[in-house]
């Protein structure tokens, strides 16, 4: 926020312009002239609803993988061994090289079929595929968050642990990831933010998420508006309380100077 | 004829236009004669559906539907742009008014002759299942698979997954964006069946005879029609047009002869 302190008035102004926004795209979508079938949607509600609960599922399960494997990846490339770092940037470069849905085309329809991973979890395989590939995904984003966090801690603090004879690993545990962590929190919630926008792509591998019921109403009602303007709601639903969860964190952070969101 | 082929941008989609002219010495496809600007015949197809429709390793689009309906445009005077797309796209973009005609091996169907108007049939295939080897074993007819617990790969907005959902209400059906990889789901062992016309199932299975085989029992027969918005001008002409083409030593004929589709030509005086 800049310099300008938020008066009652702002809210109001804020207020009229987002209602104003809406209302013109309400207005929009109703001036459409092709008739849309909202009643086929209604009476397709549960599809939604499974649609939904599966994707806040498998997002916050890729949260999960994409948090372990980014703060893996992230320590990797602060710590002093150079074959970690290493190791560390290579897994970072080749999943930030490649777009997301060709990841999810070479782990599901070449690695886990030559891999035979049906007959070890069944009919479970592509929301398992779907959720590591996502977390794979996430993990190289939230290790360049981690990795930012790290290096945005003052080098005088590096410098005053050293000179106490703390270890390198011990001046990251007790010194800076406690001081970095916070900064981190708002561009790790962005991130969950992403996860749950990127795991429409799992429809292609036949993971009933929201988008693969919102494809399957349009192709079975030949009604596009009715399937993919709900889709897009549902969306907002999870996303925009997220993004409203990061700007709080990033206000409160304000004195510390938060980390800039890596990604959105 | 001569073949411009042209790429553009369509949506997240790399459509491959073809526009083909019959003047036979200019560059420019968009006037025959150079009297008056024919409006092209933009023609929807999911070019991913050998012989009636495929992509050549040059980016042309070529297949039985596709000489079919160049003989068409030929016919009205007008070029043909044939435009690349998901099959679930073809209809709503036949709606939207971004495509004239559907020429993409599309079936007659109640629920789709609610959205839009069908031609004449001009080909007839046979509703197959295709089965893994390993996963459905022992299945030995189609009530087999109506089961909880089946999983049944479909092409979505086909005409196998109406049938399927139809046919095996208590299995599993689950949709994906074309035939390659809803039958690799079968391949794999991830799903039991992929229901799919009987040519198209019977190569899937010709290819990896260790993981695929055909179910004998069949879902039945279906008509291809090319598919136009509710009260199209083109209707009349196409219908027209297909009635000459069926007739012995007609138009498809030859193109069944040149793209062996195995699909018998329907018969002149059906419908």
């Amino acid at each position: 926020m800049g310099p300008r302190a938020t008066t009652g008035r702002d809210a109001v102004v804020r207020a009229a312009v987002v209602a104003a926004i809406v209302g013109a795209i309400v207005l929009a979508v109703s001036l459409v002239p092709a008739e849309v079938n909202w009643a086929s949607a209604f009476e397709r509600r549960d599809l939604f609803t499974r649609g939904l609960v599966t994707t806040a599922a498998i997002s916050a399960g890729a949260l999960v993988v994409g948090l372990a494997l980014g703060t893996l990846a992230g320590l990797a490339r602060a710590s002093s061994s150079v074959a970690l770092d290493q190791a560390a940037f290579t897994y970072v470069e080749l999943v930030r090289g490649t777009p997301f849905l060709v990841q999810l085309y070479v782990l599901y329809f070449c690695v886990a079929r030559a891999a035979h991973l049906y007959d070890a979890f069944g009919d479970a395989e592509p929301v398992l595929v779907g959720i590591a590939g996502l977390g794979l995904f996430s993990g190289a984003y939230v290790a360049e968050i981690v990795r930012a966090g790290v290096e945005s801690i003052d080098r005088g603090q590096w410098e005053a642990a050293r000179s106490l004879g703390l270890s390198h690993a011990q001046t990251l545990r007790h010194v800076i990831v406690p001081q970095a962590a916070a900064r981190m929190l708002p561009p790790l919630t962005s991130e969950a933010v992403s996860l749950v926008k990127e795991s429409s792509l799992l429809s292609v591998i036949g993971v009933g998420e929201l988008t693969f019921h919102a494809k399957n109403l349009s192709a079975a009602t030949y009604d596009s508006f009715a399937a993919y303007l709900p889709l897009a709601v549902l969306y907002l639903c999870v996303t925009l309380p997220l993004s409203w969860l990061t700007r709080r964190m990033e206000r409160r952070l304000a004195p510390v100077a938060a980390l800039p969101v890596a990604r959105l | 004829m001569q073949i411009l082929p042209t790429l553009q941008a369509f949506g997240t989609l790399l459509a491959i236009a073809l526009a083909t002219g019959c003047g036979p010495a200019h560059p420019s496809p968009a006037t025959p004669g150079g009297a008056g600007e024919a409006k092209p015949l933009v023609v929807g197809t999911e070019a991913a559906y050998p012989p009636f429709e495929s992509v050549e390793p040059n980016g042309d689009i070529v297949g039985l539907d596709v000489d079919l309906v160049r003989a068409l445009g030929e016919r009205l005077g007008r070029p043909v742009t044939v435009r690349n797309m998901q099959f679930d796209a073809l209809i709503p973009e036949l709606q939207a008014g971004r495509i004239d005609i559907v020429a993409s091996g599309m079936s007659r169907l109640p629920e789709r002759a609610l959205k839009v108007d069908f031609s004449r049939p001009y080909a007839r295939i046979i509703m197959s299942i295709l089965l893994s080897t390993t996963r459905a074993a022992d299945v030995k007819s189609a009530a087999d698979l109506d089961k909880p617990g089946v999983v049944i790969a479909v092409q979505r907005g086909t005409s196998g997954e109406v049938k399927a959902k139809a046919a095996f209400s208590k299995a599993e059906i689950r949709p994906f964006d074309n035939q390659v990889d809803a039958s690799k789901e079968v391949a794999a062992g991830r799903a039991h069946a992929f229901v799919y016309d009987m040519v198209s199932v019977r190569k899937l299975a010709e290819k990896e005879p260790d993981k695929l085989r055909v179910l004998g029992e069949t879902l039945g027969s279906e008509e291809y029609c090319m598919a136009f918005a509710k009260g199209s001008a083109l209707v009349d002409p196409a219908n027209a047009f297909l009635d000459d083409a069926a007739k012995p030593d007609g138009l498809l004929s030859r193109l069944v002869a040149k793209w062996k589709p195995d699909a018998e030509s329907a018969p002149a005086d059906a419908k």
